[in-house]
C-alpha cells in the first residue's frame, strides 16, 4: 500500500503487479481488438452487400498495406477469408475472453473476495505481457507472404495445413501465446477464490460474479489444454512435415498431394478443437452472466431469486459444457449412438441456462427498477440471450443442424449470444464499474445514445441472418451468396435460389453494420472523457451497493482495503425487511447522512436489536 | 502489499497457495498429455492394418532411461524431507544427483533421436525377392514373398538425408545394415507368428542370423526413402511429438530446480518455511514428468 | 551461498524426536515406492519378451503396470495420500473430463462403418 508512489511510471501502469493496474490493461487493449475485429467485419459487409466493388474510403489504404490480395482497393476472396478467420479469432480469443476474463475478472474477483491483489501478482503480470504478444503476432500475420490465416477461426485441416501462406503458422504460435496465458489468469483466479477470501465469505456468499468468474477459470484451465495439443500437433504438420491431420490420399485441386506421410485424420483436429471450442462458448457469456446479476440485484433494489439455483446451475453448465463438444461436429458424420448422446448432453446443458435466465427475470419481478445505463444493457442481455439460446435449439439436434449447420442461421444465433449478449453485458459492467475506478461517473445521455443505437443495429445485423439462412444463404461464401444465387434461377423447388428479398438483406446488414460502428464513437468518446473530466462520484458507493468492491476508498489503491474486512452476509442484501428497522449507529456510520438505506454491505456487522454489532465470531 | 497464505497453511483448505496454483497448473497439463494421448490412441485405432510400426525403438536404453527418472524422483522426494528436518547440506547433494540424472536422461535422450534420424527406411520400386538379395531372407516369412522396403542403418550416411540428397551426392548404391524382421511385423503378426512356430517347431529366421548383413540396394531402385523423423510417418510424428514435448518439461523442471538450489537458495535464510514450499511445488511438477514417462515408455516403446 | 545451511538458528528445527522419527518413516516410504517403481519397470520390460498371445492382454497388462506406477507415485511422491480434499476434487473432475475426452473421442469417431480395425 505504501509503496506505490515510489514506483516508476514503468513499474506503476507498463509492468506493474497491481491486479487493478493489469484488468485496466486488459480492458484497454481487448477494447482495441474488438473495435479492429469490428473494422474487419465492416469490409467484409461491404463485400458481401456490393460484390467486387472496391472498398470505399480505405481501399486504397488497403492496397498499399496488403498489397496483392487488395488489388484495386477490392477485397478478393483470399482476403475475404483472412478477414473471416480473423475476425473470428480476434473477436473470441483476443477480445471477448481477455475482456471477461482478463479485464472484469482481474479487477473485480480479488475486490469482491476481499483480497489485496491476486494470489500471484507477478504471474498475473506474466499472463498479460504473454497476451500482447499473441495479439501483436496475429496482427503481423496480416502482412506476411500470403496474408493471414484463411482457414476460419476453427482452422479445420487439412484446408489449414495445405493453404501456402504463413498467416496460419503464426496464428498457430499466437494462439499458444494466448492458450498460456489464459492458463496463468486461470490459476490465479481460481487460487484467489480458493484462498484469499476473507473470513466470513463462505462459498454461498460469494457474489454471482465470483462464481462465474470461477467457473470461468475452470473452464479455460481444462478446456484450453486439448487446443494447445491441437495447435502443437499441427505446428508439426505445418513445419517438420508430420501427417497427424492429413489423411492418406488425399487430393489436393485434383493433383493427389505429394511429399505427405499420410495416416492422419482430419477429424482428430475437430475433436481437439471442440473439446475447448464449446466450452469456450460458456467462457463468453458466463461471466457477463455474473455481471448481468450484479447490476441486476443493484438496480432492482431487491436480492437476486434464487441464489442457489444460479450458483447450482452455473456449476452444472461448468460440467456439462466439456461434454458436448460434438454437436460442432454433426455435420461430420457420426455413429447414431454418439450422436444421440451428444444430443441428449446439449439438450440438458440448456436446462441451467434457462434456470439462470428465469432467475434472473424474476429478480425483475416486484422490483423499484432504476434504468440506469448499466441496467439497459443488462436488460437488453436478457432478450439477447433469450432470442440466441432458442435459436440454438435445433442445432442440438442432428437432424435440423444438418441442415441449418452451414448456413447463415448458425452465424445469426451465436451472434446474438455473443453480440448483443456477451458485449452488452461488457458495457453494462464497464459502465457500472467505471465510478469505482475512475472516481467519476460516464455522461447518461452518450450512454442513452450508445446503448438505443446499438441496441437497434445489433438487431438490425442480426435478426436478418437468421432469415436469411433459413431461406438457404450458405455462409463463408465471399461474394454474398451472389454467385451461389444466379447459378439457380429462381425456380419453384430449386434448391439454392436466394429470392431478391433474401439477397437485399445483405444491403441491409451492411447498412446496419456501418450504423453500430459509428454508434460506439459516443461510448469512445465518453469513456476517454468522462474518466478525465467526467462528474466525481460523491462517495465510495455511489449505486448503493452491497457487496465488497464498494467498501474499498475511490479509486482502489494498491493493496485494495484500508481495513480489515469481514463478511457477515449473503451479497445482495437490498430491502431486507430489518434494513428499514431503527438505524443503528454502524448504519448511519456508513456514509448515509442519516437517510434509511435500503441496503446492507456484506461487510456491516449484523446489528442486534438494541441497537449494537452482535459480537458475531465470523466463520471462515 | 503482502499476500496471505504464501508460506503459511490456510486452515479451512489446508493449503497454500503454490501448491493449490500448482496442483491447478498440474490439471491443465493433465489435460494436455491427455489430448495428445487421445491424438495418439485415434491415430493408433485408425491406422490402417499393419501400418503402425513396431520395435522400432530401443528398449535397453528406453528401460535404462525410466530408471534414470524414477531415480531422479526419489532424490527430489527425499531431498525435501531433509529440507524439512533442517539439513541444506544434504538437500543440495541431494538435489544435485537430481540434476545428474536429468542431464543424464536428455542426454541420452538426445543420443536416441540422433540414431533414429541417422536410421533409415527405403522403399524399393522395383519389389526384390529374397531369392535375389538372400541377405533379407529373415525380412519376409517366404522365401519368394516380394520386399517392399528395408530398413536399417546406411554405410556412411549420416542423419536427415533424403533421396535427392543421394542423388545429389553422386551416390549410385548404398550399403544398408537391414534390422531384424520383428522390426517389422505387428504385435498381431508377432503372435500370429509365434502360433505357428509352436505348431510346426520350426523357428523361422531371427534377428541375430541376419542383423548385420550388409545389403547393397541400386540407388536407381530406390522409389522412396527417409530416415526415421517425424516425417517418416504417423508413429514417428506421436514418438518425437510426446517425447519432445516431455523432455522439454524434464529441460524445465530442471531449470527451476538449478534456480532455486543457486540463485533462489538465499530464500533459506530469509523464510525457510516458503523455500521449503518451493521445493515441494516443483518437486510435484518433476514427479508429474515422471509420471507422463511411466506412461510413454510402454506406449512408444512396447505396444 | 555455503554460508547459508550454516546459520542452525535459520534452519527449521527437526523438532522432537517424534517428528524426526515421521521424517525417517516418509524416507522409508520414499524408498518402497523406489523399490515399486522400479520392479514395475522391469515387469513392463519383461512382459514385452515374454508376449502375450493377444493384443489386448499385452496392451491390459502395460497399462495396469504402469496405472500402479502412477497411483503409487501421485498417492506418496505427490502426497495424495494426506487427504488434501480441494485437490482431491480438481482431480476428480480433470480426471472425468481427460476419460470423457478419450472416450467420446475415439467412440464418435469409430462409431462409423469401416473405420478401426481393432474396435471390432
Amino acid at each position: 500500500m505504501t509503496a506505490s508512489h515510489e514506483l516508476g511510471f514503468v513499474r506503476k501502469y507498463i509492468f506493474s503487479v497491481d491486479h487493478k493496474v493489469i484488468g485496466i490493461q486488459y480492458l484497454l487493449t481487448s477494447l482495441t481488438f474488438l473495435l479492429i475485429g469490428l473494422t474487419l467485419m465492416l469490409m467484409m459487409r461491404w463485400q458481401i452487400a456490393n460484390p467486387g466493388q472496391p472498398v470505399p474510403v480505405v481501399g486504397g489504404l488497403l492496397e498499399s498495406a496488403l498489397g496483392e490480395p487488395a488489388g484495386e482497393g477490392k477485397i478478393s476472396a483470399d482476403l475475404y477469408n483472412s478477414f473471416g478467420a480473423m475476425h473470428g479469432t480476434i473477436m473470441i480469443f483476443l477480445g471477448v475472453v481477455p475482456l471477461v476474463f482478463g479485464a472484469f475478472g482481474n479487477y473485480l474477483v480479488p475486490l469482491q473476495v476481499g483480497a489485496g491483489d491476486m494470489a500471484f501478482p507477478k504471474m498475473n503480470m506474466l499472463s498479460y505481457w504473454l497476451y500482447v504478444p499473441g495479439g501483436l503476432i496475429m496482427l503481423v500475420s496480416f502482412f506476411v507472404p500470403g496474408g493471414a490465416a484463411q482457414a476460419g477461426w476453427t482452422s479445420y485441416p487439412p484446408l489449414a495445413t495445405i493453404i501456402p501462406t504463413d498467416g496460419q503458422t503464426y496464428w498457430l504460435v499466437a494462439m499458444l501465446f494466448i492458450i498460456t496465458s489464459s492458463l496463468l489468469g486461470s490459476i490465479n483466479i481460481i487460487t484467489t477464490v480458493i484462498q484469499l477470501r476473507v473470513p466470513g465469505l463462505t462459498w454461498m456468499r460469494l457474489p454471482f460474479f465470483v462464481w462465474t468468474e470461477f467457473v470461468t477459470a475452470f473452464l479455460l484451465l481444462l478446456a484450453f489444454p486439448p487446443l494447445e495439443a491441437g495447435c502443437i500437433l499441427q505446428l508439426m504438420d505445418r513445419l517438420a512435415g508430420t501427417s497427424f491431420f492429413m489423411p492418406h490420399g488425399l487430393v489436393v485441386s485434383g493433383q493427389p498431394a505429394t511429399g505427405l506421410s499420410g495416416g492422419g485424420s482430419p477429424l482428430l483436429w475437430q475433436h481437439l478443437f471442440w473439446f475447448l471450442g464449446h466450452p469456450e462458448v460458456y467462457v463468453l457469456v458466463l461471466a457477463p452472466m455474473g455481471i448481468v446479476t450484479e447490476v441486476i440485484a443493484n438496480n432492482t433494489r431487491k436480492p437476486i431469486w434464487g441464489y442457489r439455483y444460479l450458483v447450482g446451475s452455473v456449476l452444472a453448465i461448468g460440467f456439462l459444457s466439456m461434454v458436448v463438444w460434438a454437436h460442432h461436429m454433426f455435420v461430420t458424420g457420426m455413429g447414431a449412438g454418439i450422436a444421440t448422446f451428444f444430443q441428449t448432453t446439449t439438450t440438458i446443458i440448456s436446462i441451467p441456462s434457462v434456470v439462470i435466465m428465469t432467475c434472473l427475470m424474476l429478480s425483475l419481478w416486484g422490483g423499484s427498477i432504476r434504468f440506469t445505463v448499466p441496467m439497459l444493457f443488462a436488460l437488453a442481455f436478457l432478450s439477447a440471450f433469450g432470442i440466441g439460446g432458442l435459436t440454438g435449439l435445433p442445432m442440438a439436434l442432428p437432424m435440423s443442424d444438418v441442415a441449418l449447420h452451414d448456413s447463415y442461421y448458425i452465424i445469426g444465433h451465436f451472434h446474438y449470444l455473443v453480440a448483443p449478449g456477451t458485449i452488452f453485458a461488457v458495457f453494462a459492467g464497464i459502465y457500472y464499474w467505471f465510478p469505482k475506478a475512475t472516481g467519476r461517473h460516464m455522461n447518461q445521455k452518450l450512454g442513452h445514445v450508445h446503448f438505443w443505437g446499438s441496441l437497434v443495429c445489433m438487431n438490425l445485423i442480426f435478426f436478418p441472418m437468421l432469415i436469411q439462412g433459413l431461406a438457404g444463404m450458405e455462409r463463408r461464401m465471399s461474394d454474398g451468396g451472389y454467385n451461389y444465387s444466379a447459378a439457380h434461377p429462381s425456380n419453384e423447388g430449386v434448391v439454392g435460389a436466394l429470392s431478391g428479398t433474401v439477397m437485399q438483406l445483405n444491403g441491409v446488414i451492411g447498412w446496419a453494420v456501418l450504423a453500430l460502428g459509428a454508434f460506439q464513437l459516443p461510448f469512445i468518446y465518453n469513456f476517454f472523457s468522462s474518466a478525465f473530466a467526467g462528474r466525481r462520484v460523491e462517495s465510495d458507493n455511489p449505486w448503493q451497493a452491497t457487496t465488497l468492491e464498494w467498501q474499498t476508498p475511490t479509486p482502489p489503491p494498491h493493496g485494495n482495503f484500508v481495513q480489515e474486512m469481514f463478511v457477515y452476509r449473503e451479497p445482495y442484501a437490498y430491502s431486507l425487511s430489518h434494513s428499514t428497522q431503527p438505524l443503528t449507529s454502524t448504519r448511519k456510520s456508513n456514509g448515509s447522512n442519516g437517510k434509511i438505506l435500503d441496503f446492507e454491505t456484506q461487510n456491516q456487522p449484523v446489528a442486534m436489536a438494541n441497537g449494537n454489532p452482535a459480537k458475531q465470531e465470523a466463520p471462515v | 502489499m503482502k499476500i496471505p497464505y504464501t508460506s503459511e497453511i490456510r486452515e479451512d483448505t489446508g493449503l497454500y497457495n503454490a501448491k493449490i496454483g500448482m496442483w491447478l497448473f498440474l490439471a491443465s497439463e493433465v489435460m494436455l498429455f491427455g489430448g495428445l494421448f487421445s491424438a495418439y490412441v485415434f491415430l493408433r485405432i485408425g491406422a490402417r492394418e499393419g501400418e503402425w510400426p513396431h520395435g522400432l525403438l530401443n528398449i535397453p536404453i528406453g528401460a535404462f532411461n525410466t530408471l534414470v527418472l524414477i531415480t531422479s524422483s526419489l532424490t527430489v522426494a527425499l531431498s525435501w524431507t531433509t529440507l524439512k528436518a533442517g539439513d541444506f547440506q544434504r538437500y543440495r547433494r541431494l538435489q544435485i544427483v537430481t540434476l545428474v540424472c536429468a542431464a543424464l536422461f536428455l542426454g541420452i535422450k538426445s543420443w536416441e533421436y540422433y540414431d533414429k534420424f541417422s536410421h533409415y527406411e527405403i522403399w524399393l520400386n522395383k519389389p526384390l525377392t529374397a531369392k535375389e538379395y538372400p541377405q533379407l531372407a529373415g525380412h519376409s516369412t517366404e522365401a519368394d514373398l516380394p520386399i517392399t522396403s528395408v530398413v536399417g542403418h546406411i554405410e556412411g550416411v549420416g542423419p536427415f538425408e533424403t533421396l535427392a540428397s543421394l542423388q545429389e551426392a553422386g551416390m549410385s548404391t548404398v550399403k544398408i545394415h537391414p534390422d531384424a524382421f520383428h522390426y517389422r511385423l505387428t504385435a498381431l503378426q508377432q503372435a500370429e507368428r509365434r502360433k505357428v512356430e509352436k505348431a510346426t517347431g520350426v523357428r523361422a529366421v531371427h534377428a541375430e542370423t541376419d542383423e548385420h548383413a550388409n545389403v547393397s540396394i541400386d540407388v536407381s531402385h530406390i522409389a522412396r526413402m527417409s530416415a526415421f523423423v517425424p516425417k517418416h510417418g504417423t508413429f514417428f510424428a506421436t514418438y518425437f511429438t510426446l517425447t519432445g514435448l516431455h523432455a522439454l518439461h524434464v529441460v524445465g523442471g530442471a531449470l527451476a530446480f538449478a534456480f532455486i538450489l543457486w540463485p533462489g537458495a538465499r530464500m533459506w535464510r530469509d523464510d525457510p518455511k516458503r523455500y521449503t514450499n518451493s521445493v515441494e511445488c516443483v518437486g510435484l511438477f518433476w514427479h508429474f514428468v515422471d509420471l507422463v514417462w511411466i506412461f510413454l515408455f510402454p506406449i512408444l516403446y512396447l505396444l | 551461498m555455503s554460508n547459508v545451511s550454516q546459520s542452525p538458528e535459520l534452519a527449521v528445527p527437526s523438532g522432537s524426536s517424534a517428528e524426526a522419527h515421521e521424517i525417517r518413516h516418509e524416507q522409508k516410504r520414499y524408498l518402497a515406492v523406489y523399490a515399486v517403481l522400479v520392479v514395475g519397470t522391469v515387469l513392463t520390460v519383461a512382459m514385452y519378451y515374454v508376449h502375450f498371445e493377444v493384443l489386448w492382454q499385452t496392451v491390459g497388462v502395460a497399462l495396469l503396470i504402469a496405472a500402479t506406477k502412477a497411483t503409487c507415485v501421485a498417492a506418496i511422491f505427490m502426497h495424495l495420500w494426506h487427504g488434501q480434499r480441494d485437490i482431491y476434487k480438481i482431480l476428480f473432475f480433470t480426471g472425468v473430463f481427460v476419460a470423457a475426452m478419450l472416450a467420446l473421442t475415439t467412440y464418435a469417431h469409430f462409431s462409423l462403418p469401416g473405420i478401426g480395425h481393432y474396435l471390432r
